[in-house]
Formats: C-alpha cells, sequence, structure tokens
C-alpha cells in the first residue's frame, strides 16, 4: 500500500461514515486504489456466504421499484461528489 | 522400444475424435498429452441447482472463489484469468512449457487432459460448402464427418432461423434447452420485427449446443442446474474427457499424461517422438509408424518447427477477432433468475448480408446469472454498496452479446520460433497479430450493423469492448492445405507435406476460419484424418 492509500486507510478507520464517498470517489478515478481492492474482496466473500447470498440475487420488484432505483441513483452520484470533495484533503 | 501403431499427441476435442476413430477401427494408438487435471474442487462441488448451493452451501466459496481466492486475485495469469476455480486447472503448466511472447496476441493454451475442450461454451456450427472450401476442405467429406461427430457428441438445437447456419442437415437433433426470460423477450421481438432484420441479413435463433437434453449414450440429459462454468455433472455436456475415460477401457488404447511432446524425426519408417516429462523436466521418446498431432494449432506449430530446427521460419495464422457489447433489456429488469436452466449461449444472431452462408458474422447472446456478480460490480464506476442494489436490479435484463467476426489471411498475422534458454524446451513461440486498415473498417462497419440489429430486438447496447486477438480462444490456419508439396503446409489428407507419416488432426490447416462456433468442425477434420489413416 502507498502512503496516500495508508492516509486513506486511516481517515476511514477513524471516520468510517467517509468509507461510501472514498469508494464512490475511487471508483471513478483510481479503480486500483487499494481500498477499492478490499472492498472488492471483501464484497466477494460476503457474496459466497449463503446467509448474505439473498443480498446479490435477483428478485421479482414492482414497476414502482424504478423510484428506490432513481434514489439509490441519486444518492451514488452524491457519494462520487463527495468522495471527490474530500480525497484532496487527506494526506 | 516397441513402436506403437499410431501416436496421437493432445486428448482435447479433435485428439479425442481422431484417437476414437483409430481404436474403433481396431487400430493400436498411444496418446501422449499433458494430462493436467483438477484434483481439488471436481470431488466437492455438489450436484443441485446454482441458486440452492448459493443458499445453502457454507463450503461454496471453495468452488466460487477459490480456495486461494484465485477467481477473486488472479495472479499474473493473462488468458485464463476469467475461468472459475474448477476450470483453471485448464491452463495448468502453460506458462512454463508453452511460453508466448506477444505484444499484440493473448490466447488461451492447455495442457489439460481434455484441452481447451474442458471450457469450450458447447456453440456447434456447420461450416457452409463455400466456408469449407475456403477453408480448403471438401464439403462432401466433411457433410458425412458431422454427422459422425454430431451422432458420438448429442446434440440439442431447434428448428428456426438459426438451423441452416448451425446444424443444417443433422439428424438425431435434441430439443433445445429452455430460454432466460431476457432472450425470450428478444425471441418474440424477433418474430415481430422478423422480415425487416432478415432483409438486413440478420437471423436469430437457438444455438446448437453440444448438450444433452435426453439421456444418451450412457450420459444423462442436463438437470438445468446451471452449474455448467463448474461442474461436468452427469456428463450432460460433451467434454473430451467422456471419450479418453471410454477409450482407457479398450485394449488397443494406451493414455500416457504428464508429457509434452516436443518434436519428432522420421527414420526408417519409424517416427522418433521426443517430449518432456512435466514433473521432472526429463527427456523421454517413443516411437511409432505414424504420428497424428492434434495439440492444438500453436501447439502443433511448435513442434512442427522445432522438428524442422528452421530458425527463421515465420508461419502465418487466424484467430476470430471477437468483441463484446454488453446490453440491457429494459422489459426484463427487476424480475427474479429461474432456478432450472442452463449456463449456455441463449441465443445466436448471425449476419448474412449476401444470404450466400458465406462470411458469415456470428454473436452468442448470454445471460449472466450463472457467476456470482462480485466481478461486475468491479467495472461499475460507483460504490459498491450503490452499485449492489442497482446491479441486482439490472442483472435479469443484462444480456453479453459476443460478436465473432470470419477471418482470413493477412500480412501481420505471423508466428515464429526463438531460443530461449529459460524455457524447458529451449525455445519460445512469438506472435504477432495486427488487423490491416481494411480489415478494421470492415469489422467496425459490421459492428455498427449489429448494435442497429440488437437494438432493433429492444435491447440498449452499452458499450463495445475489445478483448484483444486471441479472446475468441479459436486459433487455425498456420499449416495450411495446399495441393502443392510446398514445407509447411497439409496435403488434403492432413499429411504434412515433406513427410512421410505425420499427420495434422487440428486446425493447423484451415486456411480461413468462419465466425462460427470452430469445435464441431475441428473434431469433424479431425475424425476425417483418422478415418483416411485407418483405411490405408
Amino acid at each position: 500500500m502507498s502512503a496516500r492509500d495508508h492516509a486513506i486507510a486511516n481517515f476511514v478507520s477513524r471516520h468510517p461514515w467517509s468509507l461510501g464517498p472514498f469508494d464512490a470517489a475511487f471508483a471513478l478515478c483510481r479503480p486500483g486504489a487499494a481500498l477499492r481492492q478490499k472492498l472488492f474482496v471483501m464484497t466477494a466473500v460476503l457474496e459466497a456466504r449463503p446467509q448474505y447470498c439473498d443480498r446479490f440475487v435477483p428478485v421479482d420488484r414492482s414497476r414502482f421499484y424504478a423510484v428506490t432505483i432513481a434514489f439509490v441513483a441519486l444518492r451514488a452520484a452524491l457519494r462520487s461528489i463527495g468522495g471527490l470533495v474530500l480525497l484532496p484533503f487527506v494526506r | 522400444m516397441s513402436v506403437n501403431e499410431y501416436i496421437v499427441v493432445g486428448s482435447g476435442a479433435t485428439g479425442s475424435m481422431a484417437a476414437q476413430t483409430l481404436v474403433e477401427a481396431g487400430a493400436q494408438v498411444l496418446m501422449l498429452d499433458g494430462g493436467q487435471r483438477d484434483e481439488r474442487y471436481a470431488g466437492i462441488i455438489p450436484d443441485k441447482p446454482f441458486l440452492d448451493i448459493r443458499r445453502t452451501e457454507a463450503a461454496q466459496h471453495r468452488y466460487f472463489l477459490g480456495d486461494t481466492l484465485e477467481s477473486v486475485v488472479p495472479g499474473p495469469v493473462g488468458a485464463g484469468a476469467q475461468l472459475t476455480p474448477p476450470r483453471q486447472f485448464i491452463t495448468a503448466e502453460v506458462s512454463r512449457f508453452l511460453p508466448l511472447v506477444s505484444e499484440s496476441f493473448f490466447p488461451l493454451e492447455s495442457l489439460a487432459l481434455g484441452g481447451l475442450g474442458n471450457g469450450w461454451g458447447l456453440g456447434c456450427g456447420v461450416f457452409s460448402d463455400a466456408e469449407l472450401s475456403k477453408a480448403g476442405l471438401a464439403p462432401n467429406a466433411m457433410r458425412a464427418a458431422y454427422q459422425t461427430v454430431a451422432t458420438r457428441v448429442g446434440i440439442s438445437a431447434c428448428e428456426d432461423d438459426a438451423l441452416p447456419y448451425t446444424s443444417a442437415y443433422l439428424e438425431g437433433i435434441m430439443p433445445p434447452l429452455p430460454l432466460d426470460p431476457a432472450p425470450e423477450r428478444v425471441l418474440r421481438r424477433y418474430s415481430r420485427k422478423r422480415n425487416a432484420l432478415r432483409a438486413a441479413g440478420f437471423h436469430l435463433g437457438r444455438p446448437a449446443l453440444a448438450l444433452l437434453t435426453r439421456d444418451y449414450d450412457g450420459r444423462r440429459a442436463t438437470a438445468l442446474h446451471d452449474m455448467d462454468f463448474y461442474s461436468d455433472a452427469g456428463r450432460s455436456a460433451w467434454r473430451p474427457w467422456i471419450v479418453i475415460d471410454k477409450l482407457k477401457a479398450m485394449q488397443n488404447f494406451t493414455y500416457t499424461g504428464d508429457f509434452v511432446v516436443t518434436r519428432f524425426r522420421e527414420e526408417d519408417g519409424v517416427v522418433n517422438v521426443v517430449g518432456l516429462d512435466v514433473k521432472t523436466q526429463l527427456e523421454r521418446s517413443y516411437q511409432c509408424r505414424s504420428l497424428v498431432l492434434a495439440a492444438g494449432t500453436l501447439g502443433t506449430a511448435r513442434i512442427v518447427l522445432r522438428s524442422s530446427g528452421e530458425r527463421n521460419v515465420r508461419l502465418p495464422f487466424l484467430s476470430n477477432p471477437y468483441t463484446y457489447v454488453p446490453s440491457i433489456v429494459p422489459g426484463s429488469l427487476g424480475k427474479a433468475v429461474p432456478r432450472k436452466k442452463a449456463s449456455l449461449c441463449q441465443l445466436v444472431l448471425l449476419h448474412d448480408p449476401q444470404g450466400k452462408h458465406d462470411d458469415v458474422a456470428q454473436a452468442g447472446i448470454y445471460t449472466y446469472h450463472s457467476l456470482l456478480m462480485f466481478r461486475l460490480l468491479r467495472e461499475v464506476p460507483l460504490n459498491y454498496v450503490d452499485a449492489r442494489v442497482l446491479m441486482r436490479y439490472l442483472l435479469s435484463g443484462l444480456l453479453i452479446v459476443g460478436i465473432f467476426h470470419p477471418e482470413q489471411y493477412s500480412e501481420e498475422k505471423l508466428l515464429w520460433l526463438e531460443d530461449d534458454a529459460q524455457s524447458p524446451t529451449r525455445d519460445c513461440l512469438h506472435a504477432t497479430y495486427r488487423l490491416s486498415a481494411g480489415e478494421v473498417a470492415q469489422i467496425e462497419a459490421r459492428e455498427r450493423a449489429f448494435l442497429g440489429a440488437i437494438r432493433t430486438l429492444g435491447a440498449w447496447p452499452l458499450k463495445r469492448i475489445h478483448p484483444g486477438h486471441g479472446s475468441s480462444v479459436h486459433y487455425a490456419g498456420t499449416l495450411p492445405f495446399s495441393e502443392d508439396a510446398r514445407p509447411h503446409s497439409l496435403a488434403p489428407s492432413g499429411r504434412l507435406h515433406g513427410t512421410k507419416a505425420i499427420y495434422v488432426a487440428d486446425g493447423s490447416g484451415f486456411r480461413y476460419l468462419p465466425a462460427k462456433g470452430l469445435t464441431l468442425s475441428l473434431m469433424a477434420q479431425a475424425h476425417l484424418v483418422a478415418s483416411g489413416l485407418a483405411r490405408r
């Protein structure tokens, strides 16, 4: 891990709310970042556990679920913006 | 040292087919093979539906992610990194014994028992007479050979617009697999837009697959467990190892694994076949009256170049250009995935603008339900938490359209062998693969036409991804068929010109590479070479 990755990891462990924004920012500007790699492995491990599998398997949704999807897309965009704004301040 | 009647090199689709033909004709056959196999995962994968396994099996991480998380954090493997853990044995020992250096070509090769056939997507396609002639193959003989091979492997297909391109005149075809909801919606849309699409040269239908939908020849009809990327339960999918297992019970067949053939030499009516033991790297040799090379196009090229001792020879070769297009079917979003299904190709979209069954391009249409989602999440430019919610909604409507283009020779598609002291074989294959400007323009035009057809079928293409030359895993043409006795070419019988008893039974002779599923044609050609030898 680079010094920058260490700084990010330290910041995230002190401020867990920042995980989403940093993840979102790195997804856009540095997909190979150590934080993304760790989340990738954790996602894979969770998906391959019976107790979490249903969080990944598609299910039937009503047409109104599109509203939820729109909300999630908006939240994702805000997380990306928040992360990109925050990123330069963590050293 | 005893002299074998025949030695067959390689146990993949072509080697197994050639060996079966020879053995059934009563010939005595020794098969020499890399012989790598999966000894870790095959015994622990339950014979249950994919979704049931995911909901109940605590040990699923072993075969879905790998004991060393090899599916999550792939090493510097290159081609083959996309294989699921139970299939990764396909590329075992390849980097050591089959080194290849290239900046433009990244193939998948195998030293496994069953070769690349272990990862075959099971798509079958008969070449038209025009395509066979361009490839240097005899149409009449190939038609009969296609039928023989189809009877051996068992093929499921459907009488629809794709049939003339996939399994035209084959008999004994089994019913097709059930369709997933998104491809079914696409097929319904095709039936409404059929006339317009056909006028533009597009034909959509079900693929012909070497997968049983009825019990056949001691093998079980597919249980639709959607585990095709992980296991060969019930032997429903045809794999070369099934043939080898059967042949091993015959007295006139001997199998020797863990052996990489490096070269041959003909002397006084005997062929001396030399190779390396995979475990000890010590040299060993065998003798035979006739040698049948079926080591795959690249593997056979290595053996032939090494045996000739020439280092300045450049061999031509072919590999279908391949592009894939993730696409979304809006009407299928937010739907549950069927519990009983197959993981394989759902539909084939063929582009034959002239209607002459010549230079046909083919797209295979797949869903993405049979693999875990985590790899997709990495590709989404969003945080993992939100990406999971969105992908879970999108997944049921996601189609992967893989476009194969027909391929012919041009100047910058070359292979050659160079010395390499680090390699156990003391050499290394080099390759360059570059398309001409004309070929690039042709591919671009064809892909634009495909994108238009995908939209007409009610799907939204998201982007085009070019995974690089070699990713189609279709290789051919290093030793082109030739009536003239030119060096590094094959006689129509498969005999290597300049030799008396060296035959090539893989795709090395094909002078043209149609875009259809290649394996059925390779097997038919292997059967023809072997039956010619058996008649001799």
